[in-house]
């Protein structure tokens, strides 16, 4: 794809999962069948501050999808995430804060066609990280699920594991906008 | 065909105490207000800046946005504003008819915070339209996403960001949407 433009693909340098299959396509974004655990390596590195995280995707049964970062291929899974919801569902608005988690959600993954962006501002800065969802989730028809969150840790992070409880089909691409 | 979908764009000039440019990147430290001159130009429609920033201090402030043009803020009531806010279990919105900011979420001191800033049409001569997607970081994670309009039929070549209280540090970058 073109490189000249606003954002740059970000092609995993690893991927790994658990699962039936995960693999990098020529574009630089990741398709995957039937996974649990889909983790890629080396998408976030010092050239850019802030990526955007394309997604689209559906699952065997509705599930959470949870994600943590990656730094050298290991979790970041200390109780260092903060999350709040914003959700309208039909007549239903509503929002949730959590507090020290162990992981980041974003919206639900269920058997119809989802997809979102999620914004990263500064994941591979030595400080604070904060995101936020845009969502176009299929639950119930149709919903808005989206978090805004913060990660406390002055770390450099280089990748990002979703993880879900049901097997979770899809893509995913990772870009970085050029500065 | 690979189209870009947006390109970098560097300021022609930038203001502010301890705001500078960084190649196409603006970079401000402790900056009262974060002003930017000739990004918004004929070559483009709508606009897209890319915000992350930290608070020196305080809770909740409420950062604004103004357009300017020749280096001049538009100040004067020109602006109405609806915003949407989950912090928490609470989920509220409230529009302002009339007044002179547009607001870009809030912060507290702290964990980073980010910002999307969709600016639509700021250099044609017709009204204005601007939406911000807020990841926030008040009580570690909050949202406060404002659309608002801009009344006058000005072509505007720039804009200034600012706490109402307190100084940020963070960095900006800008990018004309391809038409």
């Amino acid at each position: 794809m073109s490189n000249t433009g606003m954002l740059v693909s970000m092609k995993p340098t690893s991927i790994s999962h658990s699962g039936t299959s995960a693999s990098v396509n020529n574009n630089g974004g990741v398709d995957f069948s039937a996974v649990t655990s889909l983790s890629l390596n080396g998408v976030f590195t010092s050239d850019y501050d802030n990526y955007l995280v394309s997604m689209n995707h559906y699952a065997a049964a509705t599930t959470a999808v949870y994600w943590r970062f990656l730094l050298s291929g290991s979790d970041a899974s200390g109780s260092d995430y903060t999350r709040q919801l914003l959700r309208a569902d039909s007549t239903t608005v509503a929002g949730v804060r959590e507090s020290s988690n162990t992981s980041q959600r974003t919206m639900n993954s269920d058997p119809n066609f989802s997809g979102c962006v999620i914004h990263f501002y500064g994941p591979a800065l030595a400080q604070p990280t904060a995101h936020r969802d845009v969502s176009a989730n299929s639950l119930n028809g149709a919903r808005i699920y989206e978090y805004a969150g913060t990660h406390s840790v002055s770390t450099a992070y280089d990748g990002i594991r979703f993880f879900t409880d049901e097997n979770w089909t899809g893509n995913i691409h990772v870009f970085g906008y050029r500065e | 065909m690979a189209i870009p979908m947006g390109e970098l764009i560097t300021p022609s000039s930038v203001a502010g105490s301890g705001v500078s440019l960084s190649g196409a990147k603006v970079v401000f430290t402790a900056a009262t207000s974060v002003s930017v001159n000739g990004v918004f130009d004929g070559t483009h429609d709508n606009y897209l800046a890319v915000c992350r920033a930290t608070l020196a201090s305080g809770s909740s402030v409420l950062q604004a946005v103004r357009l300017r043009a020749s280096g001049v803020d538009d100040t004067a009531n020109n602006i109405a504003r609806q915003y949407l806010a989950a912090f928490s279990t609470s989920v509220s919105g409230a529009r302002d008819a009339v007044t002179s900011a547009g607001l870009i979420g809030n912060k507290s001191s702290g964990t980073m915070s980010g910002d999307h800033i969709y600016f639509y049409g700021p250099y044609l001569t017709q009204p204005t339209a601007v939406r911000n997607v807020n990841a926030g970081n008040v009580d570690s994670a909050s949202i406060l996403d404002c659309a608002f309009t801009h009344s006058l039929s000005t072509a505007y070549d720039g804009f200034t960001i600012f706490p109402v209280t307190s100084s940020i540090t963070g960095t900006m970058t800008i990018y004309g949407l391809s038409q």
